[in-house]
């Protein structure tokens, strides 16, 4: 441990004292959030909307803003990958960032390494682009531009994802493209891990067989895009030869982390109307229709 | 002989500072004397239980407003006003599905300042939630995670999900259209988990649906389960600073 060496002399010279410099800001800092958070107060009224009804679904019903996230996330892939899945991977590596980037170099200072502010600034404007395109292609915005897509019916392009499961046909050799993927026999006729409580371990397996076109759409393809894309953007300013230290990759991974983030919050929060439909702000309802 | 100063006699402003700040029961409840020299200075956050919770004398950068923007303070600024706030509205709250709405409603008729109360609560809350996502990636985007202090950004994941889970327990109280489906819908989620889904769900409602079993569950995480956890792993947070040597700095 190197903490237990006193410190030379010089760093002494380098520090003032708590009591007033720090006790200062701290002063300053705390007047001015309890001044605002006053001010906002007296202006802007918690909401208080009619008494809870059970029987009475407003829409779109909304979680808090700080777990709209999720709930937009889950509009694009099975809901448990979404809600839970991938959450929980996230906080564990959130956690483990230290432990993987174990070198003590470019800390203790805002960025650090000689690239930094370029890639944090890339990653997080690419990943929001990133978002925005994938939010867009799943709402059925890229429709129009997607006819030209084989074995989907005529004058049709994909509206997103679930499309491949839907509307998608096609035949290779004796294969029949969807119907005999969605039931596949599972082998030697083993059945789903099904625990006490009729729960089941693995979702798309029910008692005919594997539904894998099911599996493909709401799990294995937005997974593989999730870390597909994470990899690329690390790829990418690889060959750029701006990332060349673990902290530069955690810059990559964070920054692209926080920003799907904020989309997704934002998106979920001020683009979201009745029927959780893609639409713009001002259709938003602020008092939804049963609330 | 050598001159020495001899002491004049002291002023009035003297005699009242004296009267004030060097009786026998302001000495019993403040040991050091006025913050002037840097003796006293040093002594005041030294023996102080709050302002212990500072070195005495700190690194010049880390008292730059730009290298903490106060965040992690802040964070623990709002947790001490929530907390403030909070105990005010227990007064006048009943965690029941019968009352919890009609007392929410009194705040803005009947209670003084009962309104402005629930509107801080409630804004502080919502500034809590970003000043400790802001101060996540402060603390990353200074580097501040490395050795030693890993463990200290493990204790602040910590603190980030009691953060949330705080908020969203506060949600419901109000007993409104909003506060009920939004925890319905966050919930689900929750109850989405594969294999254990269904028994969170049960667990966080104390039943099948939403209802008074689920009220007094979120009251009672948020007002004192919650907290509570809070405040230890803030404290573990605060101590692991001091002992990490304090603030990250270039090696
Ligand atoms: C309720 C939540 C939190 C409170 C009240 C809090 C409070 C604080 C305070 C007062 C500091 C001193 C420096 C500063 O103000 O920036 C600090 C530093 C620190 N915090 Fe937090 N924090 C919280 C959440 C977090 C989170 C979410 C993380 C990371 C995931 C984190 C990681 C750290 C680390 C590593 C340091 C040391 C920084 C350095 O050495 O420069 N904290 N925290």
């Amino acid at each position: 441990m190197a903490e237990t060496t006193p410190r030379p002399r010089r760093e002494r010279e380098e520090e003032v004292l708590v009591w007033p410099d720090l006790v200062f800001v701290e002063f300053i800092a705390v007047m001015l959030f309890s001044v605002t958070l006053l001010i906002l107060s007296t202006a802007i009224d918690a909401p208080l909307l009619n008494h809870a009804n059970p029987d009475l679904t407003p829409n779109p019903s909304k979680a808090p803003w700080y777990l709209l996230n999720l709930q937009e996330l889950l509009l694009h892939m099975e809901a448990g990958l979404a809600g839970v899945t991938v959450p929980t991977i996230a906080l564990v590596l959130l956690a483990a960032i230290p432990y993987i980037d174990r070198k003590t170099d470019a800390q203790g200072r805002w960025w650090g390494t000689e690239n930094s502010i370029k890639i944090a600034l890339f990653s997080w404007g690419a990943t929001i682009v990133l978002m925005w395109l994938l939010i867009l292609f799943d709402a059925g915005k890229f429709e129009p531009y997607t006819r030209w897509f084989p074995g989907l019916p005529d004058g049709k392009g994909l509206s997103g994802l679930r499309t491949l499961q839907t509307d998608w046909k096609w035949t290779l050799g004796g294969l029949r493209y969807p119907n005999d993927l969605t039931n596949i026999p599972a082998p030697f006729g083993i059945d789903n891990i099904n625990l006490a409580g009729d729960r089941k371990v693995f979702l798309y397996w029910n008692k005919g067989g594997i539904n894998l076109v099911a599996f493909m759409v709401e799990q294995i393809i937005p997974m593989t895009v999730i870390i597909g894309l994470s990899v690329l953007l690390v790829l990418v300013q690889k060959v750029f030869r701006w990332v060349h230290t673990t902290r530069d990759v955690m810059i990559v991974l964070f920054s692209g982390f926080m920003a799907a983030f904020l989309v997704l919050t934002i998106v979920g929060t001020f683009f979201r109307g009745e029927g959780q439909n893609l639409v713009p702000p001002w259709e938003v309802p602020i008092h939804p229709h049963g609330a | 002989m050598a001159v020495t100063e001899q002491p004049g006699k002291p002023g009035l402003g003297e005699r009242i500072y004296a009267l004030l700040f060097q009786n026998y029961i302001w000495r019993s409840v403040f040991r050091s004397g006025y913050p002037n020299t840097p003796r006293n200075q040093m002594l005041v956050v030294a023996t102080n239980v709050f302002l212990h919770l500072h070195p005495t004398r700190i690194h010049r950068t880390h008292v730059k407003i730009t290298h903490t923007y106060c965040l992690g303070g802040l964070s623990f600024f709002m947790f001490l006003g929530l907390t403030v706030t909070g105990v005010l509205l227990m007064f006048y709250y009943i965690p029941s599905t019968e009352t919890a709405y009609i007392n929410m409603k009194a705040l803005e008729t009947d209670v003084q300042f009962g309104l402005l109360m629930r509107n801080m609560h409630r804004w502080m809350a919502h500034a809590m939630v970003i000043l400790v996502f802001l101060h996540m990636m402060r603390v990353f985007y200074t580097g501040a995670y490395k050795p030693p202090r890993e463990f200290n950004w493990v204790v602040g994941v910590v603190l980030l999900v009691l953060t949330i889970l705080l908020s969203f327990t506060g949600y419901l109280l109000p007993w409104d259209q909003l506060s009920i489906w939004a925890i319905t819908v966050g919930s689900n989620i929750a109850g989405s988990a594969p294999v254990l889904g269904g028994d969170v769900k049960f667990t966080l409602f104390g039943g099948f649906s939403i209802g008074q079993t689920s009220l007094i569950r979120f009251y009672t995480l948020h007002v004192i389960a919650l907290p509570l956890l809070a405040a230890v792993f803030m404290t573990v947070h605060f101590w692991r600073i001091r002992r990490d040597g304090g603030m990250a700095r270039p090696l």
